[in-house]
């Protein structure tokens, strides 16, 4: 049982590293979705590009994230 | 003829490159347990770790492709790719940055070797040795599987094609690592990884937007166009954030 928890825990991490990331990019994919199948953006590539432009956005504002922990424990003096 | 070469692109590139880098990795452990207890246990417990792996190609391979129809698959596919490879390039981007360290197989290597020595050794055969490489081998390999089961299943490529990315591979990193008998660290593995992940974002924001009904401008070209997008993403991230650190940086020390 060991060893199967331990493969299921190495699946999961192979697409879920920081889980907000993970959460964005399903969460960008989904109002990908939901705007076309309602019919307010068409099939053209522009909703392609609205698609890379929301996950290169998440991409983008986790590292901004981390970046910004990484100063604060920089910058926390130690006792 | 254009869809069959970018089929075959597709399926073979990234699952090379990413299985060279995979097994880079994993042959640091599996050299670390070779050198301090010996090549036996350390190459069966590769063997029984691409084993577990072959089963697992199988079953969920044929379970992803036959149970799901196109633009489902590609959706889930195309989810699966955008997942991995935006964990990769965020990885990459930070790595860059400087927030976390590059990726140092010597150091790795070190490290292990130093573990193993004072890991007290059984009397016979080396379970522990066993499980350390087969361990490395697996959680590695894992990573491989999933990428040969997704890249090998779309498009017009197909599994074939994927597995033989693959264990070309594996053959390279043995045969190489074999030959030295030492940790492949002037592998550029860093650099693989980010080119890995903007191929992977590159494909998966376009599976998933086919799947959604969309007609890319050019059709299959526009992997090369997103690719090159990604790759800006990546490298216009990196520059920016290094800048934010510096000048960070810089204004902490006039402040202290």
């Amino acid at each position: 049982m060991r060893v199967l928890r331990n493969i299921a825990a190495a699946v999961v991490s192979l697409v879920v590293d920081d889980g907000l990331l993970a959460v964005a990019a399903l969460g960008a994919i989904g109002i990908v979705w939901v705007l076309g199948s309602v019919g307010i953006i068409d099939t053209t590539d522009l909703t392609g590009w609205l698609l890379f432009s929301l996950l290169a956005l998440t991409v983008v504002v986790s590292c901004r994230r981390a970046v910004n922990r990484y100063l604060a424990a920089e910058e926390t003096p130690t006792p | 003829m254009t869809e069959s070469v970018f089929g075959f692109l597709v399926a073979v590139v990234p699952v090379f490159i990413a299985s060279v880098v995979e097994c880079v990795e994993a042959w640091t452990i599996v050299v670390a347990v070779g050198l301090t207890r010996g090549w036996r246990a350390a190459l069966i417990g590769v063997g029984a770790a691409l084993g577990v792996l072959g089963i697992l190609l199988a079953i969920f391979g044929v379970a992803v492709v036959d149970s799901i129809d196109e633009h489902l698959f590609e959706v889930v596919v195309g989810t699966l790719l955008v997942l991995f490879g935006l964990r990769w390039m965020r990885k990459a981007i930070l790595r860059y940055t400087g927030v976390i360290p590059l990726h140092d197989e010597e150091k790795a290597f070190r490290s292990e070797v130093d573990e193993l020595t004072h890991t007290p050794r059984s009397v016979g055969f080396d379970w522990v040795g066993f499980a350390i490489a087969g361990k490395a081998m697996l959680l590695e390999g894992l990573e491989i599987t999933f990428l040969v089961i997704t890249l090998g299943a779309s498009g017009t490529a197909s599994y074939p094609v994927a597995i033989t990315g693959a264990v070309a591979a594996f053959i390279f990193v043995g045969s190489v690592g074999f030959s030295v008998r030492r940790p492949l660290s002037r592998v550029p593995e860093n650099t693989l990884k980010a080119f890995v992940s903007v191929m992977l974002a590159t494909f998966g924001t376009y599976w998933v937007a086919e799947g959604f009904g969309v007609d890319w401008f050019a059709g299959a070209w526009a992997l090369v166009y997103l690719f090159v997008a990604w790759l800006a993403v990546l490298a216009g991230t990196v520059v920016v954030l290094r800048s934010a650190l510096n000048s960070s940086r810089r204004t902490y020390r006039i402040a202290t």
